[in-house]
């Protein structure tokens, strides 16, 4: 509690970390409240051709697409499928690389050894290539985009996690903790993760912002959940054919994924001089 | 007198790798060490920087694995113990870091560092573990509002007092100092060298205490141990190595001390330059390029450590010819 508090008011005081807080907070409280701030609720699945492609208005505050459906509502409820792809998507992958990682780094034998040479053949092949193969063998669905993202993101938590443990056994902390006696568990769990934790915390706040985009960039190819899903990518694929005349279509959906981005990217920034311990105590005395 | 802790032909390489990861050449940090360290006594363990100090303390832990050579401690051999086994030693066996500060986890409060060895190897309760925490932080003299504060809110000398409470929450019978009183002030010194002698009284401790402060080790330690490029040249009762040294490198390493009202460096000093370089020693006697005393035979003969009568020992060909 006291440590929420402290990173709050850090927060405040680091302007560019406050903005990205801020747009990550109007996501969450976007994807939450999207019935009641949406103004036509009943647009993620209803159509109105006769409305198709209306320009912006206080009736539809970013225009309709080209069923007639209301944009603005549309992406409120985009929010929702955004979040719960990148939350579950970097959980899993946190998940699954981490105690890799640890364990990896730990020991230094041929279990090590393999655990990391997995990882680097998935490191090998650029993520989105990985992502986008995995997505379209699975077909386009919601839980085969969080499956496609997970496995191929993984591999990158696995290799911070292990080169941060590597150097964090050289600190004398922690080999004076196994000259006590301390178990390779209590070591790791105990000393090497809380001291890694916040590289750990950067890297993930700002792998929110690049699962973002790759999830958009699979919907953009249609290898996401199926029509009539307001997924963000997918709307901005929609709208090709009716650039540039109807630039309202593509233009919503695109600067809600650029916002949403921006703001785990400044974020993680900030989190990572807000988590240096060495200053903790300094502020709040 | 029993042996708390018996060397016998100790050895610690280091490989030295080439950019390819193939070894070039062994870095001798322990060579032959023998020694043994009586119940109740301090051994001072002396010598320039690198010469193999603190690795010999680390071995003797078990954090380097010995590359030959037995350890017995208590009448055991530690030498070759499976982990689990190792870690159930270390209630006996302790070492305190040179750095204090670097050796408390900065994420911890002092309280919790002090509670964990605690956690390890005894089975007491939260409450008993606090009670005994605290004893053992007043038996340090650090008052109890510090077990809430980090490592990094504390003085090197106060961090020096919690590494010390640390290891001795579990009652030790050996400890192993290395370099306790580098980067203090005078003061802090001698209360922190008091503390020790106190402490050794108090919960019955046999100390090996590592130091290149001559001063210190010839006010607290019983015998001496001076080291050279890894190998021990000189041992033998405090009074009687740092009043008579044998060795040429003991004499010249006393001749160093600063002495009021005399010149800061006598006739004998000798040691001028770095220590050869430890990965590529010169044959026979490894002082012997530094040695003004050095004979044709020093090139050839490694001098084996020869004890002349009354436990004072030493390393040198010539002074055997002499004694």
């Amino acid at each position: 509690m006291k440590t929420a508090l402290f990173l709050l008011r850090k927060l405040a005081s680091d302007r560019t970390a406050a903005l990205g807080a801020l747009l990550i907070l109007m996501l969450v409280v976007a994807a939450i409240a999207a019935p009641v701030l949406s103004t036509h609720p009943g647009d993620v699945s209803e159509f109105h051709p006769p409305e198709r492609l209306q320009g912006p208005s206080l009736e539809h505050f970013f225009g309709t697409d080209r069923m007639g459906s209301d944009i603005y509502s549309r992406i409120l409820f985009g929010a929702r499928i955004t979040i719960s792809i990148a939350v579950i998507a970097i959980g899993v992958s946190v998940l699954i690389g981490v105690p890799i990682g640890l364990i990896a780094g730990y020991y230094r034998n041929w279990v090590s050894d393999a655990l990391m040479r997995v990882s680097d053949v998935f490191l090998a092949v650029p993520q989105i290539v990985l992502a986008i193969a995995i997505a379209q063998t699975l077909g386009p669905s919601i839980e085969n985009v969080i499956l496609a993202l997970s496995v191929t993101y993984w591999p990158f938590w696995a290799r911070l996690v292990y080169s941060e443990t590597r150097s964090a056994l050289n600190e004398t902390y922690v080999e004076a903790s196994i000259a006590l006696g301390a178990s390779p568990w209590r070591v790791m769990l105990l000393h090497v993760l809380p001291n890694i934790s916040s590289s750990v915390i950067v890297r993930t706040t700002i792998g929110m912002g690049g699962t973002i985009l790759t999830a958009a960039t699979l919907g953009f190819l249609g290898l996401g959940p199926p029509a009539p899903t307001p997924e963000w990518g997918r709307m901005i694929a929609e709208s090709r054919e009716f650039l540039p005349e109807a630039w309202w279509y593509a233009t919503a959906p695109g600067l809600a994924i650029f916002l949403v981005v921006m703001g785990f990217n400044l974020l993680g920034d900030g989190l990572r001089d807000i988590l240096d311990p060495r200053t903790r105590r300094s502020v709040d005395g | 007198m029993t042996d708390l802790l018996r060397l016998e032909g100790l050895k610690k390489y280091f490989p030295i790798l080439n950019a390819w990861k193939r070894r070039t050449g062994w870095l001798r940090a322990l060579d032959d060490v023998s020694l043994t360290v009586e119940r109740g006594e301090i051994l001072g363990v002396v010598g320039e920087s690198g010469c193999g100090k603190s690795t010999l303390g680390k071995t003797v832990m078990g954090i380097h694995p010995p590359t030959g050579g037995r350890i017995i401690f208590e009448g055991n051999d530690i030498t070759d113990l499976k982990p689990h086994e190792s870690r159930e030693l270390r209630r006996d066996l302790q070492y305190t870091y040179q750095d204090p500060g670097a050796s408390l986890d900065p994420r911890w409060k002092i309280g919790r560092s002090l509670d964990e060895p605690l956690v390890i190897h005894t089975d007491l309760n939260r409450a008993a573990r606090k009670e005994r925490v605290r004893e053992i932080l007043a038996a340090v003299g650090l008052p109890e509002g510090h077990l809430d504060l980090y490592p990094h809110e504390i003085s090197g000398g106060q961090q020096r007092r919690v590494g010390l409470a640390r290891i001795l929450t579990l009652q030790p019978s050996l400890v192993v100092l290395d370099e306790p009183t580098s980067g203090l002030d005078v003061s802090v010194q001698a209360t922190i060298l008091n503390l020790f002698l106190d402490l050794q009284k108090q919960f019955d401790l046999t100390y090996v205490f590592i130091s290149h402060d001559l001063s210190v080790v010839r006010m607290i330690c019983d015998r001496v141990a001076v080291m050279y490029l890894g190998k021990v040249v000189e041992l033998g009762e405090t009074e009687a190595v740092f009043s008579s040294p044998r060795h040429p490198y003991t004499r010249s390493l006393l001749s160093a001390i600063p002495m009021i009202g005399e010149r800061r460096i006598t006739e004998d000093f000798w040691l001028e330059g770095e220590p050869p370089d430890p990965g590529n020693l010169p044959s026979g006697c490894r002082f012997r390029t530094r040695c003004p005393l050095a004979e044709a035979q020093c090139a050839e003969v490694s001098p084996p450590l020869v004890d002349h009568g009354s436990g004072h020992a030493d390393a040198c060909l010539l002074s055997e010819r002499a004694g």
